[in-house]
């Protein structure tokens, strides 16, 4: 996680990317700058972390069109947009679609680097989530068939006694199995094992 | 005339002389015995001032020989003493003193101190007065109970200077005293009474009662009160007396005198003198009836009636009568001289008549010569007929060329073969018609000899009952007829027309009544009316606008008028019209009225209003989002510059703050702000050369009239009433600049005004603009000031920035625009600072080369 620095820029001004790479290099970021949404794309994947400032105003695809891309391939990258002047409806469709920030031209500079640094902080957290969401998805999926059964039964709040009646085995059996399903899963108590089932 | 009949007109003349005399006589002795008491109030009254008169004076040339004496040889002790020696000074009215110029009294005589305190009396100080300016004053004393007066005379240097002044005081009271009572009638009661009652003379009668007090008497009280008056009642001579009374002013004071006397003696002695003259008189005047009437008739009389009966012959035209009198006295020479005047009256009579005669014919010839020739050389057709029966006598050489007959064939013709129109009946009638009033006019035809009948006027005149003839001028009108009928048509089908159109159309004769109408008129102006035709127009419109009756009377002496847009209240409907008025012509080329339309525009007025409305707001909103577009514009070509600015400064700042600058960085990021700074100069630059690219047409024109356009515009669109005063210099020179730009200017500036006023409560009918143009300096100079309620003081300085407004829905840009618009076109436009109530804008514009 310690190499999420990353900041892409995409304006079509010169002067703007190349001031605000310098801006965003004194704290320390790994700028890249970009003159338009396209040649973005081209480098970018699911693995890609960092943020982006991304100019409202571009010829050919626009601030919003490339952010509705970014949101329909799946990645996390946080987006901080940048307009010339802030327009209500524009501004709550970004917003709505998952921007980080909408900021007016011009920026004041502690204030971008404030808001660069909390989308950073954003995208180590989803990336964080993606992570644990895989591990827990794979335990799921080493339980046997009667095992996976019986989970959803103690998920839904049935007793041992209750669940050897239904299925019509000895309560030894459903003890052995609940047991096992607790190892596999990692979960230490009931409520562990219904977090990890709801997901 | 014989002198018997002298004797007896004398005789005539005394008898009646004598007659009239006694009867004068009788008259005037009764009235005498009235008159009398009269008459002595007013002899007694002379007599007593004659005598008084006469006194004063004797006394005044006493005194003044006394004057004059003293004057000549006066020494203080003569005048200590009051003795001079002569003229009775000593008995007691010899009252004298010597005074100073000033009138302080030196020395006097004894008997001057008599009179009460004189120096101190008006008539003492104005005779000293006088003495000074003359030589010798005297002044009376008008008070009636000290009738008095005093005389003075100044002794004067050799220089002329007032040494002294003498000084006589006259006291005349004693006068009355003297007044001589001897001269007054011995018989009857006759007093005269002083104004206390004192009884100071009376007829020898009363010589008892003198010095009596009469106060007490009743006469005495009325005659008092009644002054100048007869009246009865108990007096000296008895209860029933008569009694007179007369008040006079004398010099010596008032005076009454009474006189009274026993009724019935008096009434009695009058009335048996009358009664005698009387009876004196009549047989006078019997006898001298008599004697005349004798007289008269013998000698006079008959002979007169005589005259009389010849006269009255003469005056009826009887030239025969004759007097023949004999006699040879006056009547009879008289009635001589009468017959022969007869005579030579029947001569000249006879005479005048046989000329008289003789001129009636040769008239009466030149007369027919006459008629005959004007009938003959008339361009009308002329008949002479037998008025009886209608029988053609003579015909002139027109009419048998109007119709086709010869002269002779037309004599054999009787009217009734002529006339084509007329039946026997009628033309009988109209004979009997002629015959009755003496004249006729009317139109008929006639039949030609070819068979066709022209149409005619005709005028008949009757000649009188001893020639029965009747004279007959025919004009041919049947070319009028012609043109009568085609009118006639054509103005059917105009009728027609106007009835039918389908806009409001109405005909008026020259009195605004209605000739015709359209259906539409009907319907809209007919208030109700079904049918308007002969109903006048001011009738049914009485409150009409003295505008449209100018536009009327304007159409009659031959003007279209014509209105694009007016305002009329119809049945209480606001309604716009757009009218015209113009003359229509009769068969005579004479204007014969008005044709008047009226097109109904009320919906095309309002449509338009709307329109107007819908524009204006547009063309805000288009002003608006141009505005917007261009700020948006603005703001995105400096927002770049700035974030990179921004930026790059940010990152320099951070570096140098930073452990180890890197000082090339530095460099870099302030330069990449230098070149921001200076690619956004460049921006607004591109911008402002952008906006400017077009150049300004601009014009020659009156800004004058452009106001005045603008003005009627204001009112028109947006049917606002408010005042506006124009004071615009005459022959103003054009100006050169954008007209519409001007424009817009003046109706921003006019607007605002009125925008302001319906802001507030001040109604907008008392708004005044006024307008003022003058030249100055090689620009024209407007000045606009309205009475509203003027700018407020804080607004003052901000209020030509742009988006600066204090209006509702303004933008603001009004008065930048329009600062800007005059300061294109060369110009300057300001508020002025002075004003304290309502604003004043000024502006100028140069003047056209």
């Amino acid at each position: 996680m310690t190499d999420n620095t990353n900041v892409f820029i995409i304006d079509d001004d010169e002067a703007v990317r190349k001031s605000l790479r310098m801006l965003l290099k004194t704290e320390g970021y790994t700028v890249a700058t970009f003159s338009n949404a396209e040649e973005f794309l081209t480098i970018c994947n699911q693995e890609t972390i960092g943020c982006i400032i991304l100019d409202v105003n571009m010829p050919e695809m626009d601030g919003p069109a490339l952010q509705e891309e970014i949101n329909l391939r799946g990645y996390k990258l946080p987006i901080i947009f940048l307009t010339g002047q802030g327009s209500i409806p524009l501004t709550v469709r970004a917003l709505k679609a998952g921007a980080m920030d909408f900021l007016t031209k011009p920026v004041d500079g502690t204030e971008l680097l404030a808001c660069v640094k909390q989308a950073l902080e954003k995208c180590s957290q989803l990336q964080m989530q993606e992570i644990n969401l895989h591990t827990k998805t794979l335990r799921l999926s080493a339980l046997t068939e009667r095992e996976n059964e019986i989970m959803l039964l103690i998920v839904s709040g049935q007793a041992n006694k209750e669940i050897a009646e239904q299925l019509g085995i000895s309560f030894r059996t459903v003890e052995n199995h609940r047991a096992h399903i607790m190892e596999k899963t990692g979960a230490s108590n009931l409520l562990e094992l219904v977090a990890i089932a709801n997901q | 005339m014989t002198l018997r009949t002298k004797v007896h007109l004398l005789l005539a003349l005394i008898f009646s002389f004598l007659g009239g005399l006694a009867f004068v006589i009788a008259l005037q002795n009764f009235e005498k015995s009235k008159v009398d008491k009269q008459s002595l109030f007013q002899w007694t009254a002379r007599w007593i001032e004659s005598e008084q008169h006469r006194h004063i004076s004797q006394a005044r040339q006493v005194y003044f020989l006394v004057v004059n004496k003293i004057a000549s040889g006066l020494n203080e002790e003569v005048c200590r003493n009051g003795i001079v020696g002569e003229h009775g000074l000593e008995n007691g009215f010899g009252q004298f003193a010597v005074a100073n110029p000033d009138g302080n009294i030196i020395c006097n005589s004894i008997p001057w101190l008599k009179i009460d305190n004189v120096s101190s009396q008006d008539y003492f100080k104005e005779a000293v007065r006088l003495a000074h300016l003359g030589s010798i004053a005297e002044v009376d004393n008008k008070n009636p109970d000290l009738y008095a007066a005093v005389m003075a005379r100044a002794l004067r240097d050799k220089n002329g200077n007032v040494i002294k002044i003498i000084l006589v005081a006259m006291d005349f009271s004693w006068v009355k005293e003297e007044v001589d009572m001897a001269n007054l009638p011995a018989s009857g009661h006759l007093l005269v009474v002083d104004a206390k009652g004192t009884l100071i003379a009376g007829s020898q009668n009363m010589a008892k009662w003198v010095d009596k007090n009469l106060l007490g008497m009743p006469f005495y009280k009325q005659a008092m009160t009644d002054g100048d008056h007869i009246f009865e009642g108990s007096g000296f001579s008895g209860e029933n007396s008569i009694i007179a009374a007369h008040q006079f002013a004398t010099g010596s004071g008032n005076f009454l005198v009474i006189i009274d006397a026993p009724k019935d003696a008096l009434l009695e002695s009058a009335y048996s003198d009358l009664k005698i003259t009387l009876w004196i008189s009549f047989a006078a005047y019997i006898l001298t009836l008599f004697l005349v009437h004798y007289w008269s008739n013998k000698n006079f009389l008959r002979r007169l009636i005589d005259i009389e009966s010849i006269t009255r012959k003469l005056a009826d035209n009887d030239l025969t009568a004759r007097i023949n009198s004999k006699e040879s006295d006056e009547l009879g020479k008289l009635a001589q001289s009468f017959d022969a005047m007869v005579d030579a009256l029947e001569k000249s009579i006879n005479k005048r008549n046989q000329l008289e005669e003789s001129l009636r014919q040769s008239e009466q010839l030149r007369h027919q010569r006459e008629q005959q020739e004007i009938v003959q050389t008339s361009l009308d057709g002329f008949l002479v007929m037998n008025s009886v029966n209608g029988q053609i006598i003579e015909a002139n050489d027109i009419y048998c060329h109007m119709t086709g007959f010869s002269r002779n064939e037309l004599i054999h013709k009787n009217i009734r073969d002529l006339d084509d129109l007329e039946t026997n009946e009628e033309i009988k009638s109209r004979l009997k018609k002629i015959q009755e009033i003496g004249y006729d006019r009317f139109e008929t035809r006639h039949r030609r000899k070819q068979g066709q009948s022209i149409n005619f006027e005709v005028s008949v005149t009757y000649s009188g009952f001893n020639i029965d003839k009747i004279f007959v001028f025919l004009r041919d009108i049947t070319e009028r007829k012609r043109i009568e009928i085609v009118l006639e048509k054509s103005r059917a089908k105009l009728v027609t027309f106007i009835q039918q159109a389908p806009v409001s159309i109405a005909m008026f004769d020259r009195d605004m009544n209605y000739l015709t109408v359209s259906g539409r008129w009907v319907e809209k102006f007919g208030l109700g009316y079904v049918n308007l035709i002969g109903l006048n127009h001011y009738a049914i419109f009485p409150a009409m606008m003295t505008q449209w009756k100018t536009a009327h009377e304007q159409a009659l002496v031959g003007a279209t008028v014509e209105k694009k847009e007016d305002l009329w209240v119809i049945d209480g409907n606001k309604l716009w019209l757009r009218w015209t008025v113009l003359p229509w012509l009769d068969a005579d080329e004479l204007i014969g009225g008005t044709i008047f339309f009226v097109e109904d525009i009320t919906n095309t007025k309002m449509l338009e209003t709307e329109i107007k409305e819908r524009r204006n707001e547009m063309e805000q909103l288009q002003q608006m989002h141009v505005a917007g577009q261009t700020a948006s514009a603005f703001a995105h070509e400096m927002n770049q510059p700035l974030l990179a600015i921004a930026s790059f400064s940010r990152a320099a700042l951070r570096m140098m703050k930073s452990k180890n600058p890197d000082y090339d960085e530095i460099a870099e990021a302030i330069e990449g702000c230098e070149q921001q700074a200076l690619r956004a100069g460049r921006s607004i630059r591109d911008i402002i050369n952008f906006l400017n690219s077009k150049k300004l047409p601009t014009e020659d024109f009156d800004l004058n009239q452009e106001i005045i356009k603008m003005i009627d515009t204001i009112k028109s669109e947006n049917n606002l009433m408010f005042n506006t005063t124009l004071k615009l210099e005459n022959s103003l020179p054009f100006i050169r600049a954008n007209r519409t730009h001007v424009q817009k200017v003046l109706l921003n500036l006019l607007s605002n005004g009125i925008e302001a006023m319906q802001g507030t409560y001040v109604s907008l009918s008392t708004l005044d603009v006024t307008i003022s143009t003058v030249r100055s300096n090689g620009f024209v100079q407007t000045t606009i000031h309205d009475n509203g309620p003027g700018i407020q003081k804080e607004n003052v300085n901000r209020l030509f920035d742009p988006f600066f407004t204090t209006k509702r829905d303004g933008i603001g840009m009004g008065l930048a625009i329009s600062r800007s618009l005059i300061e294109e076109n060369g110009g300057q436009l300001w508020l002025d600072p002075k004003e304290d109530f309502g604003a004043t804008f000024h502006l100028t514009l140069p003047l056209a080369l």
